[in-house]
């Protein structure tokens, strides 16, 4: 075959522009591979050769499939003539191909350039972005009905594209949250108690050892759930992950309820096994530190007296209870003003939910951070 | 050099050697031959039980080459997969040859006090070496790109001795992955990646045959054929992402069932040895549905 031409660039291409994070190097080395036969045989072949170059989790693979799709034309033109005849059948699908066939006529990559483009969100975010796929699949199919048809789930695609903060970036952050201090078995060498040892002895017997140095720091989240707050269960859902799993945090607890914590809160995401509140306070160390999860009525611009009044009491029995505590609003802080979240962000640190705002939220609970009273700007 | 290994996943050990057979698909075949030529580590996802571990030893053993295994623990560091140093023996063997208590110690050689790991001796090695790296998503989340100089650039230093290792052969590397943790970007971005489907019912049929050559072939069609109907309600049930019963679980199962001279009348009732497949409390539950799935 020739190479005179820039094959599959168009595929590769519109692959970029739907978010997969490609780089020039992925295109190079797929042009390597097919060069030195690979993925030749049939339309199947190429069609796994990319998928192993360019994919890296099975939840990218439904997007792919489609995008691959719509390149059969530039595809086969890269197969040797006979096999691309007799299997050129075999994965279109029933839809007519799209505009691109046109492009794909001419030789110079100029052309090319001007592909549909299916992602809404800027390329750079995306990158990261793709990473969570399996994750929002996940999501996506527990939120279908189960016996949704196969051709509903693929065409369409929850992914966390919609939240600022990726899966990866929380637990990173999670991690600033540290309270170190050394318990359990002393495995780790102290070269410095070794030092003295054999300067006092005058020759080394046994090293001396010391406990590992853990994160002491333990985290309670309490996340509003249902009604405004629904369309932010994705992300309930991965703040609870990331702080169980990745953080290397202390037996972080994890509440929920409804609007307002006014007598129960929950242990479960659907209410249902519910503990008194001076209960779940009371039993909260000192140094636990409180993460809340709400909107706070923003999402509504709700401004109800009640709602703040019954937060109010609440925070204050929570702040007699631990140091450190913090609140997080998925809605960004320029909605707050005229709605219950403006008068809560006033008696505890109020975040919205982006990576900035995690961040202070974050060091907000390592009691340390800005002087929340007048964080911003329309505060007073 | 590199052109001339080609995997077949034709070639399957024999009676006299310990090692069971194993039955690549051939879409996996073209992806470990597509991995060794351009020298990118192949990262492998699927079902547990699906033979992501096993496949790298049996390329090592149907090309001959040395094969060295790395299992990834929550506390792994990308260093110990080079190699680990014993700074405190060192100290010790300097204390006893300061005091002649032993001479024929020489603590002034650290080299003495390195031990490579699996990662290392690959690298020392004369031949061409294939690579496991077990489970990285087992450990911390710097963890993979911790080793991605050293993957691309095949060299890592002994910080230590200051000695640069330099790997003789470029590396065949396998990664297996069970999705506890998501990878970092870069690192993924240089894994060619395959997910290791389910078999289809003929193809477990040779992997059974494969592993169990003299069971009688109506017990077997029969037992894969419930195998199969069990999983099918187990996906429907749980969605793509649910534990479901997996081709390691059908051969242990069938491996009770062998053992049974009744086991072709007790397939026709309630699931037999179902213990060996349905493992939480969940699937127990499921035993009452499963129950319905009776010929």
């Amino acid at each position: 075959m020739t190479l005179h031409y820039t094959p599959l660039f168009g595929l590769f291409y519109h692959l970029r522009q739907a978010g997969f994070p490609l780089g020039a190097d992925d295109y190079l080395l797929a042009l390597k591979a097919v060069q030195a036969g690979f993925g030749l045989s049939d339309e199947q072949a190429l069609y796994r050769l990319c998928r192993a170059l360019w994919t890296t989790s099975r939840g990218e693979e439904n997007q792919f499939k489609r995008i691959f799709e719509q390149h059969l034309t530039e595809v086969r033109r890269v197969l040797p003539e006979t096999s691309a005849e007799s299997e050129a059948k075999e994965l279109a699908g029933p839809e007519p191909e799209i505009e691109d066939d046109l492009l794909d006529e001419k030789d110079e990559l100029v052309d090319e350039f001007p592909l549909p483009s299916s992602g809404l969100v800027g390329r750079e975010e995306q990158s990261d972005l793709a990473l969570d796929f399996d994750e929002a699949m996940q999501v996506a199919q527990a939120a279908l009905i189960k016996s949704a048809p196969d051709s509903a789930s693929s065409r369409f695609i929850l992914k966390p594209a919609y939240l600022p903060v990726t899966l990866r970036q929380m637990k990173r952050i999670w991690r600033y949250l540290r309270r170190f201090s050394r318990t359990g078995p002393p495995v780790e060498l102290d070269v410095e108690a070794t030092i003295q040892e054999v300067s006092r002895q005058g020759i080394f017997r046994q090293p001396v050892l010391r406990p590992r140095r853990t994160n002491q720091s333990r985290v309670v989240l309490m996340l509003d759930q249902g009604g405004s707050m629904t369309p932010f269960h994705l992300f309930s859902q991965q703040l609870v992950y990331s702080a169980l799993r990745g953080g290397r945090l202390h037996a972080a607890g994890v509440y929920y309820f409804h609007n307002a914590p006014l007598h129960y809160l929950y242990t479960d995401p659907a209410r249902l096994h519910g503990l008194p509140v001076e209960q779940v306070l009371s039993q909260l160390a000192e140094n636990t530190a409180v993460l809340i999860f709400s909107d706070a009525g923003a999402a509504r611009r709700s401004y109800h007296i009640d709602r703040i009044l019954q937060i109010e009491r609440f925070l204050q029995v929570l702040k007699r209870q631990v140091r450190y505590c913090a609140w997080l609003n998925p809605m960004p802080n320029d909605r707050w003003p005229g709605s219950s979240a403006a008068e809560i962000a006033r008696f505890i640190p109020m975040f919205e939910l982006s990576r900035p705002g995690l961040e202070g939220a974050i060091s907000a609970l390592r009691g340390q951070g800005h002087y929340w009273e007048k964080l911003y700007a329309w505060m007073r | 050099m590199t052109q001339l290994l080609n995997y077949t996943g034709q070639k399957q050990p024999n009676e006299t050697e310990t090692l069971p057979p194993y039955l690549p698909a051939s879409e996996l075949v073209e992806a470990v031959n597509l991995a060794i030529y351009l020298e990118r580590p192949l990262l492998l996802r699927g079902e547990p039980g699906c033979g992501k571990t096993r496949l790298a030893e049996m390329v090592a053993f149907e090309l001959g080459l040395p094969y060295f295994a790395w299992h990834i623990q929550s506390t792994s560091r990308a260093k110990d997969g080079f190699y680990t140093y014993d700074a405190v023996r060192r100290l010790h063997d300097v204390q006893l040859v300061a005091a002649k208590l032993n001479s024929a110690l020489n603590p002034e050689r650290p080299e003495d006090y390195l031990k490579f790991g699996p990662l290392g001796q690959a690298f020392l090695s004369e031949q061409r070496p294939v690579v496991l790296i077990d489970e990285i998503d087992k450990a911390d989340i710097d963890f993979p790109n911790d080793l991605l100089l050293a993957l691309d650039e095949n060299r890592f230093i002994i910080d230590e001795t200051g000695v640069e290792v330099h790997a003789q052969q470029k590396p065949i590397v396998f990664i297996t992955s069970n999705d506890e943790k998501e990878l970092p970007d870069a690192f993924l971005r240089r894994c060619l990646f395959f997910y290791i489907d389910f078999p289809g019912e003929e193809h477990l049929l040779k992997i059974v045959k494969a592993h169990l050559p003299d069971s009688p072939a109506e017990l077997v069609l029969a037992a894969i054929n419930r195998f199969v109907r069990l999983r099918d309600i187990m996906r429907k049930d749980k969605g793509e992402a649910g534990k479901k019963v997996s081709t390691s679980e059908l051969l242990d199962w069938l491996w009770a069932l062998l053992r049974d001279p009744e086991a072709m009348e007790k397939l026709e009732g309630p699931l037999p040895y179902a213990e060996t497949l349905l493992k939480t409390r969940i699937d127990l539950q499921y035993r009452q549905l499963i129950e319905r799935t009776q010929p």
